[in-house]
């Protein structure tokens, strides 16, 4: 039995949008899912004229949506912004390396300017290098500190002034969970903002904050988009996906749950008493950082000196161990005993 | 994800009542999402139920029969309970099967049905 579009125009219905349950034909969803992140652009005002817009693409379907569509309504509506299309390179064998063949097609198809950046040539390590060093486990730690300072350093390199994800509103949803539960203020308040750093580092915002991601998969799926789409090969973040999981599960019972939950964390506020870690700059690379020393560099440092374990978990944990080691270190110079030492001890410090 | 194993199976299933097809389409050329065509006349779907009776599969039964007899491992990542797992996206005949009936939809000859899976690339 079929079912016609609900906005009277005699087609037959092929989706049900989630937010909204309109059960629309391709070229009404089409229509609707391009002007809603319209409003979303201009509403926020996400993009000023004469700007150059880094897309940080991955391949995969919402990156590859969010070049299409933006690429679509710069050119509908004028904003007068350059679109470049950006990645970073991990150095994943399996992974990485295919996705980023897609992203070389798009370069094509969508007629856009390609960087890549490599973890490589930024910190001297593939992704491969550091399991190797680490192991399966903890290793998203490193890559997605990692990344994030790759998108900005690229976006530097290409002279962007801003950088957009394709972060959807089922992504920022997970992450208000999470930050939830892990009652992580700093980042609850900080990850429902559409647009971020825009104090010192280049402002990021995601377009598609209020886009589901059953209408982006749809949408890149009727329109034929080539994406990418294989779970990394070093296992995922385990805690993301119990909140994805749960997340899914909610949506299933009542769809508008994922807006819902976004509205939420919006609403959280902070008590002005309550004293929020500051962000600064690392006093090594001049990144932006809540820390002295930020966690890309803690990061490399241990790998680069062996100690990878040290960066995970805490930081201020890490720090109490290093000058605890720094001291022993001393120890063990002044008093040359070596030899009551543990061979494992020194090799820790 | 799950599909792995159900592509691993289309030799396999050449020759039985359902034909599984790597989906074609150039955007979705790997594992993410797979295509179930059906094409067999109602009578032998008789032989597959054994019951005698006239009976049209819906697709709380494909979707179990598919568990029981494609899924190798990890059937967890495909279905949940009756139904696929959240988060895997059902077009049957390009169409949201949201509009259908879902699970109480009756499957007709020559259905193409798609299970797209919603990974987080990255």
């Amino acid at each position: 039995m079929p079912v016609t579009c609900t906005n009277d125009c005699n087609r037959r219905a092929k989706l049900k949008r989630p937010k909204t349950a309109e059960k629309l034909c391709l070229e009404c969803f089409y229509q609707a899912f391009e002007d809603e992140i319209h409003r979303t652009i201009v509403n926020n005002k996400l993009f000023q004229p004469g700007e150059s817009v880094a897309v940080g693409a991955s391949g995969g379907k919402d990156s590859t949506v969010l070049a299409y569509v933006l690429k679509l309504l710069n050119e509908r509506h004028n904003y007068g912004i350059n679109l470049v299309l950006l990645s970073v390179d991990e150095g994943i064998t399996g992974y990485r390396d295919d996705s980023l063949e897609t992203v070389k097609r798009n370069q094509q198809q969508y007629q856009l300017p390609l960087k890549i950046v490599s973890y490589e040539e930024l910190y001297g390590w593939t992704m491969d290098a550091i399991v190797q060093k680490i192991g399966m486990k903890n290793n998203c730690t490193f890559c997605g500190v990692f990344r994030r300072q790759a998108l900005d350093r690229g976006a530097m390199l290409v002279k962007a002034d801003k950088i957009v994800t394709g972060h959807n509103a089922d992504d920022v949803a997970e992450t208000v969970l999470m930050n939830v539960l892990r009652g992580d203020i700093a980042r609850l308040r900080r990850c429902t903002a559409i647009m971020t750093g825009t104090e010192g580092a280049l402002p990021r915002c995601k377009p598609f904050k209020y886009t589901y991601e059953k209408e982006i998969v749809m949408y890149a799926y009727f329109k034929k988009l080539d994406y990418f789409s294989t779970e990394c090969v070093y296992s995922p973040n385990a805690y993301r996906g119990y909140a994805r999981a749960y997340l899914k599960d909610l949506e299933s019972i009542r769809p508008s749950s994922i807006v819902d939950i976004i509205h939420s964390g919006e609403r959280m506020s902070i008590k002005k008493e309550v004293k929020m870690p500051e962000q600064g700059t690392c006093s090594k690379c001049g990144y932006i950082s809540s820390q002295s020393i930020c966690k890309a560099c803690v990061m490399l440092e241990s790998l680069n000196r062996g100690l990878p374990k040290l960066a995970i978990g805490k930081t201020h944990k890490a720090k109490v161990v290093t000058i605890c080691s720094n001291a022993f270190q001393r120890i063990i110079y002044r008093f040359k005993i070596f030899h009551e030492l543990e061979r494992d001890e020194i090799k820790f410090v | 994800m799950a599909c792995c194993a159900i592509s691993g199976s289309i030799q396999a299933q050449y020759n039985s009542k359902v034909i599984l097809l790597p989906f074609n389409f150039q955007c979705l050329n790997n594992s993410d999402s797979f295509c179930v065509m059906l094409w067999w006349p109602l009578q032998q779907a008789l032989n597959v139920t054994g019951n005698g009776q006239a009976y049209r599969w819906d697709m709380k039964k494909l979707i179990s029969w598919i568990k029981e007899n494609l899924l190798q491992e990890r059937p967890e990542l495909f279905v949940q309970g009756d139904s696929v797992r959240p988060g895997i996206l059902v077009l049957i005949n390009e169409s949201d099967w949201e509009l259908l009936g879902e699970l109480e939809y009756h499957l007709e000859e020559n259905d193409c049905i798609l299970f797209i899976s919603t990974l987080h690339g990255g």
